[in-house]
């Protein structure tokens, strides 16, 4: 048995000390949980260990061996292999399974005319089949960019593996899997345990975590703040170390009544093969939830309804009259808003301040005629701050260097402040830590309160149960359930989402 | 907004400091006393391309080398057809405090009222090529009447009075202008004498776009007897472009240099004739010109550059590797005009 | 850290100083008068017009090539209308300002209809306008009773360029050039449009980032196109002082504009640390450059190797913007 002991690791970068005084061991053939909120420090603990951070303070020893994080190439050579969450950004796209399997070899070597395409071909089918993975990749000679993300995955595993790693560092592995391509991934790590592989496993979800590791260790702003036996904890425990308090109750019980009037009607929309006649009706003050699993057609049915992209059939009823939206801002006019999923590619100005995220959709309440008024657009910006306790130091702060879940407060923010009755959101808890999930279902059912409709597309089934009043699930572009708040059951929403059952 | 106000008036604040310095004034003696090292020149060039300008502006350094005025105190600029760069050149020379400014072609338009601040501040100016019908300044002009009319006289006897002619020429240049108008009297005279095409335009690469527009006119006139090139950059298009096409169409034309010579000389040239005054000697008279000015003596307002015609047999009786020297060219070589004793002494001195 | 963030706010402008203070060592009583720093001015006063241009293309996320062609037909057709048509000068700047939006129109149409790449949409544009300009004037200049020559002879044009617009580019106003002050006034107001008004902000969102612009309701291609008209006109004010300053339309002028322009653009990135297109940093831009070329210009160094430190001073500009962006 080997172990990798980090002893007081400080990490600092302007302004800002990521690590304080971190220290921790791994040991081989156990699974790791490295857990925390988001800015604790796992990602930065994650980069010190593969080499990324050179300027860390502290040391780093493998066994009794002291050994210097340099770089990811020394590390490696130590046995010590880290799979980046962006998985893609260590593969090359355009080449074959066997070629990036094979790829510092045929980077480092200095007998390059000697490769012939038979050799590459057959070294790779030999690693494959020596870490147990021809099922998986069974054509090495398949473009990386026509496999999905989990066989990229095995393709960043199987390189370790060949390359006689210890131990295999994982950050978020399967923040970009499906929930099947996660229980295969699942399933290959209990495979590397087994090998006596240690794993470190960095990770947002509690449920994976309790799942497949033996030991979870919490960081917290920056800090070490203890490690526990999986059999000796529970995750209400662990959450609240990662918050340094209980967390008392995650979804609100904020009453609210949804009335029989019907604000938005969809009937027999579709789009191209992703959605397929879907209808169903949207209620005055109801959270209406969207289920179904990655590639269902939750988010082009919003882009529908929303007019960023445009349905080949259907119609759109809102309110009673029959709608057709050219491009969001006519949604907009009509009081439907988008906080949308990827909240740093679509949602934000990353460059601009929060006044500006905030004042953007606001222009004509902030503006005196065509000017526009900077002290009522800070007005409005400290306003939705508060409201939605956004956590900056000023509301001139540039967004870019928000935490997520704030970053995702300053989208919602934006609507707050308009007139409308219609929220669509999707996927809003999406990499934001517990804290800000909480907040964000608040924040939901205060504006159902407050008689508007929600539109919540989730793929968690907790936030189905604990915060819809109605749920419509998808499959493969069709809607294939509806379940009220009293008929929600987990092994039904989950069924229902995998094809397993009709109704 | 308000930085770019401050930045504004630290630039009026420091101008204020800054004082106008009036050019000193010199005389024969004063620059015999070696006051010649303090005298400050700029020559101001719209354009530098060509063997024409070459020899013109080395005719110009030779003569200030030749007096004794420091490499030092000689500021030169090149606006490569770009007026409004040499708008701002002759500003920039102006503020550099010099005592003469020679400039070479250029447009009245934008340079006039800026040639009136430099005339004002007590500086010699001396153009080349640029009419401006202004006091206080020295104009020279090669003869472009007489050059456009040798060539064209030369091109109306060998054709008997009557050819289809290319003619290549740009507007808006002042010795363009004049070669013009010795065309168009021509015309009338000779009507046997017709112009087919009509092109031309001065880039920074006049040749190379003058033999593709000769190549495309070759085919949609194929009739055409004879070239008139109005500068000897457009010859060396038409030439290159005969060349390709193996046709042998003559082409007269005004200016020259080594280089066309030598084009001519080659057997079977098309180019048969041109008509050129020597442009190293009229750079030379401009120093002489501005030099007499400065020493507070008085110069001729304009002068002439006298023309000759250039024929292909004149070129080819030169002897190998020499080129138009007053032995084979009464017009070429030194003049011996504007030297007075004082230049002459001055010239010795150095 | 502190001091490279420093160095990368108030670069350019330090910069600017550390020549002043050179240029007016190296050349005493030469470089520091008031006559030459108007001088730097006037020789940046295009650039800036046309710059502008380039930098509210920029800020809406587009990337104008055509500025140099736009300002060179802008003056020629300015020349033209009172050479060839005998128009008043109010005719002589109408028309290229509407050249100017046609432009700016078929910019936005091909890149936001046509989908095509805005370097490369743009760069079709600036040879589309450079032809119409050329054949407008078939390839040659334009100056006041220029000879014309058709197939039926010569003949001289009928009008002249007239004084009224000659003031724009050689009138001055208490010793200080006029075009200098319509530059600075054009900048000022551009500046409160992107940073004061709500089309300013529309603007810097879309360029910031369409796709959250448009789903926050913002009508990304009305904005755009918004964008490439201000783009054009800006290149044909510049185009119309251009002819105003020469006195005549020169073929292909402006096209010279569009590096110097592109360059002052991209080293304005820096100023104040903002890191997006600005119209103060366009200026400040054009300014170092024009002070550098003067006092390079100056210092005899030939006018071949200037170019040499011009794409130091942008590469300069660029590396500490990546760097910063580390």
């Amino acid at each position: 048995m080997d172990t990798l002991r980090i002893k007081d690791i400080t990490l600092d970068f302007p302004g800002v000390r990521a690590l304080d005084n971190v220290s921790m061991s791994f040991k081989t053939g156990e699974v790791h949980a490295l857990v925390g909120a988001n800015g604790a420090g796992k990602s930065s603990l994650f980069k010190t260990i593969s080499g990324i951070y050179p300027h860390y303070r502290g040391k780093i020893y493998l066994g009794d061996k002291e050994i210097k994080a340099k770089s990811p190439h020394e590390m490696l050579k130590e046995g010590i292999y880290c799979i980046y969450q962006e998985v893609d950004t260590s593969l090359v796209p355009e080449l074959t399974i066997a070629e990036n399997l094979l790829l510092y070899e045929i980077v480092n070597t200095k007998k390059f005319n000697t490769f012939s395409w038979q050799t590459i071909y057959d070294r790779a089918k030999n690693i494959l089949k020596d870490v147990g993975f021809e099922k998986e990749l069974p054509n090495v000679k398949e473009k990386v960019a026509n496999i999905s993300v989990a066989q990229r995955q095995i393709i960043a595993i199987a390189r370790a593996l060949a390359s006689n790693a210890s131990f295999i560092l994982f950050d978020e592995p399967t923040s970009s899997l499906s929930s099947k391509d996660v229980e295969k991934l699942k399933a290959i790590i209990r495979g590397l345990k087994e090998k006596d592989l240690g794993i470190v496993f960095v990770s947002h979800r509690l449920e994976e975590v309790f799942d497949i590791s033996d030991r979870i260790s919490v960081l917290r702003d920056g800090k070490y703040i203890g490690t526990k036996e999986k059999d000796k904890t529970s995750p209400e425990e662990i959450v609240s170390m990662m918050l340094g308090h209980s967390l008392e109750e995650q979804f609100p019980i904020a009453p609210h009544t949804s009335e029989d009037e019907t604000v938005l009607k969809v009937e027999g929309l579709w789009y191209k093969n992703k959605v397929r006649d879907v209808s169903f009706e949207l209620k005055r003050g109801e959270i209406l939830g969207i289920y179904g699993l990655v590639g269902a057609g939750k988010t082009e049915l919003l882009h529908l309804l929303y007019g960023n992209i445009k349905p080949d059939k259907g119609k759109i009823i809102l309110k009673g009259k029959n709608v057709r939206f050219h491009i969001p801002k006519d949604a907009v006019k009509r009081g439907i808003f988008l906080i949308p999923e990827e909240r740093r590619k679509q949602g934000l100005f990353l460059e601009k301040t929060i006044a500006f995220n905030i004042g953007i959709a606001n222009l004509d309440r902030i503006s005196k005629g065509i000017f526009v008024d900077k002290e009522r657009e800070i007005e409005l910006a400290r306003t939705m701050k508060e409201e939605l306790k956004i956590v900056a130091s000023s509301v001139l702060q540039f967004v870019d260097f928000l935490s997520g879940g704030n970053q995702q407060k300053v989208v919602v923010g934006r609507w707050i402040q308009k007139k409308g009755d219609i929220y669509f959101f999707d996927e809003p808890t999406k990499g934001i830590d517990v804290g800000a999930k909480s907040e964000m279902y608040r924040i939901i059912s205060e504006l159902a309160k407050m008689g508007k409709s929600i539109l919540f597309i989730t793929p968690e089934i907790p936030e189905v149960m604990g915060l819809c009043d109605r749920v419509l699930v998808m499959f493969d572009g069709s809607i294939v359930a509806q379940m009220r708040k009293d008929e929600m059951d987990p092994k039904r929403l989950l069924a229902y989402a995998t094809g397993g059952s009709k109704e | 907004m308000k930085k770019i106000l401050v930045i504004l008036s630290i630039f009026l604040l420091l101008a204020v400091f800054a004082t106008g310095a009036f050019a000193a004034k010199y005389s024969p003696d004063s620059l015999l006393g070696g006051g010649v090292k303090n005298v400050k020149v700029a020559l101001v060039n719209e354009f530098t391309l060509g063997q024409w300008q070459a020899q013109y502006i080395s005719g110009v350094l030779s003569m200030f080398n030749d007096v004794g005025i420091p490499q030092s105190n000689i500021f030169i600029t090149d606006a490569k057809f770009d007026r409004a760069k040499m708008i701002s050149d002759l500003k920039t020379a102006i503020a550099k405090n010099v005592d003469i400014i020679i400039i070479n072609h250029g447009a009245a338009e934008g340079l006039k009222p800026i040639i009136q601040d430099a005339v004002n501040k007590g500086i010699v100016v001396v153009t080349v090529d640029l009419a401006l019908g202004m006091d206080k300044v020295v104009e020279t002009n090669q003869d472009d009447y007489l050059l456009a009319y040798y060539s064209l006289m030369n091109l109306i006897q060998d054709f008997g009075g009557k050819a289809k002619i290319g003619v290549v020429w740009v507007g808006g240049f002042t010795p363009m202008e004049k070669r013009r108008k010795i065309l168009d009297l021509l015309l009338g005279e000779f009507p046997g004498i017709q112009v087919v095409a009509n092109y031309g335009r001065a880039t920074q690469n006049t040749v190379g776009d003058t033999m593709e527009q000769t190549l495309a006119v070759l085919k949609a006139h194929p009739e055409i007897d004879a070239f008139w090139a109005s500068w000897d950059q457009f010859a060396q298009g038409v030439y290159n472009a005969l060349k390709q096409t193996g046709k042998k169409i003559p082409i007269y034309s005004i200016d020259i240099s080594p280089e066309d010579i030598s084009m001519m000389r080659e057997k079977g040239s098309p180019w048969v004739a041109t008509a050129a005054a020597d442009p190293y000697e009229l750079g030379r008279i401009d120093v002489r010109l501005a030099l007499i000015e400065l020493a507070g003596e008085k110069a001729p307002k304009f002068y002439l550059h006298p023309a000759v015609l250039i024929t292909q047999d004149m070129v080819r009786k030169l002897p190998e590797g020499k080129y138009l020297s007053k032995k084979y060219v009464s017009a070429w070589g030194e003049s011996g005009k504007f030297w007075p004793e004082w230049l002459k002494k001055l010239a010795k001195k150095k | 850290m502190k001091t490279t963030n420093f160095i990368y706010k108030y670069g350019v402008i330090i910069a600017i100083i550390g020549l002043l203070v050179i240029f007016s060592g190296l050349l005493p009583g030469q470089f520091l008068t008031f006559d030459n720093l108007m001088n730097i001015m006037t020789s940046i006063t295009i650039t800036t017009l046309v710059a502008g241009g380039v930098t509210f293309s920029l800020v809406v996320g587009g990337f104008d090539l055509s500025v140099g062609s736009v300002a060179s037909l802008a003056s020629m057709l300015a020349a033209g209308m009172m050479v060839f048509s005998v128009q008043p000068a109010w005719v002589a700047i109408l028309v290229p300002l509407i050249a100017g939006i046609l432009i700016g129109l078929s910019n936005s149409f091909l890149s936001i209809k046509l989908r095509i790449p805005d370097l490369l949409a743009t760069l079709g544009m600036m040879y589309v306008a450079r032809g119409i300009q050329l054949v407008y004037c078939r390839g040659n200049q334009i100056f006041s009773k220029m000879n014309i020559i058709t197939p039926h002879g010569i003949h001289q044009a009928p009008g002249t360029i007239t004084k009224n617009f000659l003031f724009i580019g050689q009138g001055k106003i208490s010793g200080i050039p006029f075009m200098i002050i319509l530059m600075l006034v054009i900048i000022i107001i551009g500046h409160i449009i992107l940073n004061n008004t709500k089309l300013g902000r529309l603007m810097y969102a879309t360029g910031g980032n369409p796709e959250a612009a448009r789903l926050s309701g913002i009508d990304v291609a009305g904005i755009k196109t918004i964008g490439y008209i201000f783009s054009g006109v800006l290149a044909a004010i510049g185009g119309i002082v251009l002819a105003s300053y020469l006195g005549s339309g020169q073929p292909n002028a402006g096209d010279a504009y569009l590096m110097d322009a592109v360059a002052a653009s991209f080293i304005g990135f820096t100023f104040l640390g903002t890191g997006i297109p600005n119209l103060p940093g366009t200026l400040i831009g054009a300014i170092f450059t024009g002070v550098l070329m003067n006092g390079l210009t100056m210092m005899n160094v030939p006018y071949t190797a200037q170019d040499i430190f011009k794409g130091l001073v942008l590469v300069g500009a660029l590396a500490l913007r990546a760097f910063k962006n580390k």
